[in-house]
């Protein structure tokens, strides 16, 4: 194999790696505190993706640096939806079948998708590269896209502050403890059901940065939630529900996969991921990172 | 007369009457069933489609419909799904009683689609879906074509390309395309064409993303690492937009002279501006050139989609189904009758006036012998996004598709 080939497909491979990541990790989260299953969750990453387009487009047109304000305000919307949705929707299913869940949730996804369609229309929309991410640098004899530098940036940066956020803070306290014992929790007088909105709300904030960070080196099209939602189960799968770590590290190693199995097999690179996904589960069904449900009734 | 009695004879009157006046005025419509792709990532062009099938049939209802009777379309969503086109069309034709089966956007939604068409003896006449199978190998008597499809697509992109590029820098070939029916018959498609432009070449590499690709990076470092000087690819929407955002930064238009039969489509390009990069050079099609066709009933057609659809292009897959509705009312007059099977026989063999010139619908494979016109991608003056700037029309177009003893023998194989 080509060295140079290989250093390369390595830095795509953990760029689109650190997008899963952005979107998976919402969905983790979520799944872990909430123990709900979110079908929509994929959709406000498509939302944030068709927000980024309109607020720099149309709001903040003739604002130069228009991308990074709004990947400030975008996620906010995102994050307000999402905390809505949980009040007077989703908090209505919890301890209910899984069936529920998934007709729900899915059900919310269609609803967005449509809301979308009906809001920005069927049109590809498309977003340019923003400065100083624009353009290319010579690594190894190859060019890369400087933009995935601000994926790299990007990823680990979510990945330490969510770190930092759930083991060093008051409001990460809560929410673990909320995570292991929600009766507890509410007996010891945590607002449980305020620590679920905040999660939803944080996952939601996820997924719309995700689409925001992705907008500008992929076209905004309906339907573009569809592909990323089932590589974020698998991720999440490889990495264990609810785990923060394995939802980084199945990022990874899902962006690696796709991008060697390209340079191997690449009629057959999709499989590989599914493959894998399908190996842990039968060797560790709770993930590479997660807890055995032996392990978390020790705790 | 009593009073009683006028009102009994003006109460029969009526009562006699109504349903005659009812039918006058409402004759039984025929349905004109619309299966296409409304929702997800190729709705644009499900909905361009639409467009013109809308326009015509309220031109044609304006005029007092056809032998009296008004046209009346049903648009369902396949969801680029052949089992839900099925379903769709199925209970289209069962239910709805459509009379005619026009649209279907994907190559594999039509394929399953027309085996359906076929079973049910119900004309599907198709709009936009490319692959060559769906009138050749798969052909039958009940399905038609009215847009261009790969063979002729290729045919003129290659034949572009060929005559601007020299031989010995278009020998090494890579290959893209989606991993689906549209992407497999581009590419067996240009392979047997290059290979006779140019004998010398040989496959370096063939690659296929899934469809719905968005990461293209990893595609674009594989085709970098290569020795590849020609890369002949058929992605097309979204995706293409996706790869060309992401190929320009990373060299690969001054690496590779590009071929790609499906990257000039104007829902797609009409996105794009001066400002936004753009591969300009690269070798593509206009199915339906209208700023450069100087043809005064193309320019009011376009206007007339334009505003119909409330864009600022007019959509290519809208004009083959404008065509395919206007047939349909030619041959329903000419055999005074909705006969699927008279309708069949006047329509082979026909010859469509069209705004691209007369067109041949051809007896064997019921395919419309579309020119395809081909040339370079660029900005001209007046127009806002990139377009085929001097769109080459093929000599001979019907050499452009397979001949009909090419397909007698695909059909025997």
């Amino acid at each position: 194999m080509n060295l140079q080939l290989a250093f390369m497909q390595l830095l795509n491979g953990l760029g689109s790696g650190m997008i899963i990541f952005l979107v998976a990790v919402g969905l983790s989260i979520i799944f872990g505190t909430l123990k709900v299953l979110n079908l929509a969750h994929a959709a406000f990453y498509m939302l944030g993706a068709y927000l980024c387009y309109w607020v720099s487009h149309t709001v903040l047109s003739n604002i130069s640096g228009n991308f990074w304000i709004t990947l400030l305000l975008a996620p906010i919307i995102t994050a307000i939806f999402g905390g809505a949705l949980e009040r007077l929707i989703i908090r209505r299913i919890y301890g209910l079948n899984i069936m529920y869940q998934f007709i729900l949730t899915f059900g919310i996804s269609l609803v967005i998708a449509d809301s979308v369609k009906f809001l920005w229309g069927r049109e590809v929309k498309n977003m340019a590269i923003p400065y100083p991410f624009d353009g290319s640098i010579f690594v190894m004899g190859a060019n890369l896209l400087k933009y995935q530098l601000f994926l790299y940036i990007m990823g680990v940066s979510i990945y330490i502050g969510l770190l930092l956020l759930l083991h060093k803070t008051k409001l990460g306290k809560l929410i673990r403890a909320v995570t292991h014992n929600q009766e507890m929790a509410s007996a010891l007088g945590i607002n449980v059901p305020s620590v679920y909105t905040g999660i939803f709300m944080l996952g939601s904030w996820l997924a719309g940065i995700a689409g925001i960070v992705a907008a500008p080196v992929t076209s905004i099209t309906l339907g573009m939630d569809h592909v990323v939602l089932i590589q974020c189960f698998v991720v999440v799968v490889i990495g264990g529900m609810g785990s923060l770590s394995g939802a980084f590290l199945g990022s990874i190693i899902m962006g690696l996969i796709n991008s060697f199995g390209i340079i191997f097999l690449p009629e057959l690179a999709l499989v590989f991921a599914f493959l894998l996904m399908a190996i842990i589960l039968i060797i560790r069904p709770f993930g590479l990172m997660g807890e055995s449900e032996e392990a978390k009734e020790k705790f | 007369m009593s009073k009683k009695m006028k009102i009994m004879i003006l109460s029969g009157l009526v009562i006699f009457l109504l349903p005659a006046l009812t039918f006058a005025q409402g004759k039984n419509p025929i349905i004109i069933g619309n299966p296409n792709t409304f929702s997800g990532v190729m709705s644009m062009y499900g909905e361009g489609t639409a467009v013109g099938l809308e326009v015509a049939i309220e031109e044609i209802n304006s005029r007092g419909g056809v032998l009296g009777r008004p046209l009346k379309l049903i648009k369902r969503d396949d969801r680029l799904n052949p089992e839900v086109g099925v379903r769709e069309v199925k209970d289209l034709i069962l239910n709805e009683k459509a009379d005619f089966i026009i649209g279907v956007l994907s190559s594999g939604v039509a394929l399953a689609v027309s085996e359906y068409c076929k079973s049910a003896k119900k004309i599907l006449i198709i709009m936009a879906a490319r692959s060559t199978k769906i009138t050749e190998e798969k052909g039958h008597r009940y399905v038609f074509r009215y847009c261009s499809n790969f063979s002729a697509r290729d045919s003129a992109v290659l034949e572009v390309a060929s005559k601007i590029w020299p031989k010995n820098e278009t020998d090494k070939v890579c290959q893209l395309n989606l991993d689906y029916e549209q992407g497999k018959n581009a590419y067996d498609d240009t392979m047997a064409k290059w290979k006779k432009i140019n004998p010398d070449m040989k496959l370096v590499s063939a690659l296929w993303p899934p469809l719905g690709t968005t990461d293209w990076a990893p595609y674009i470092s594989k085709l970098m690492a290569s020795e590849g000087n020609l890369l002949i690819h058929s992605l097309y929407g979204g995706a293409w937009l996706a790869f060309a955002k992401q190929a320009i930064p990373m060299g690969l238009y001054k690496k590779f002279h590009v071929v790609a039969s499906c990257a000039a489509d104007l829902e797609t390009t009409n996105v794009l501006t001066k400002d936004s990069p753009v591969p300009q050079g690269i070798v593509t099609i206009a199915e339906w050139p209208y700023w450069a066709l100087k043809n005064p009933e193309a320019s009011r057609l376009a206007e007339r989609f334009m505003k119909k659809s409330g864009k600022n292009y007019a959509s290519p897959h809208a004009y083959g189904g404008y065509l395919a509705v206007y047939s349909l009312k030619e041959a329903i007059e000419a055999v005074k009758a909705v006969d699927t099977e008279k309708i069949i026989n006047y329509l082979e063999g026909k010859k469509i006036e069209t705004t691209m010139g007369s067109m041949l619908l051809r007896k064997c494979d019921h395919q419309l012998l579309w020119p395809v016109y081909a040339g370079q991608l660029g900005f001209m003056e007046g127009i806002t996004w990139p377009v085929v700037k001097e769109p080459h029309r093929p000599q001979n177009i019907e050499a452009t598709y397979n001949s009909c003893e090419e397909i007698e023998k695909l059909r025997k194989k």
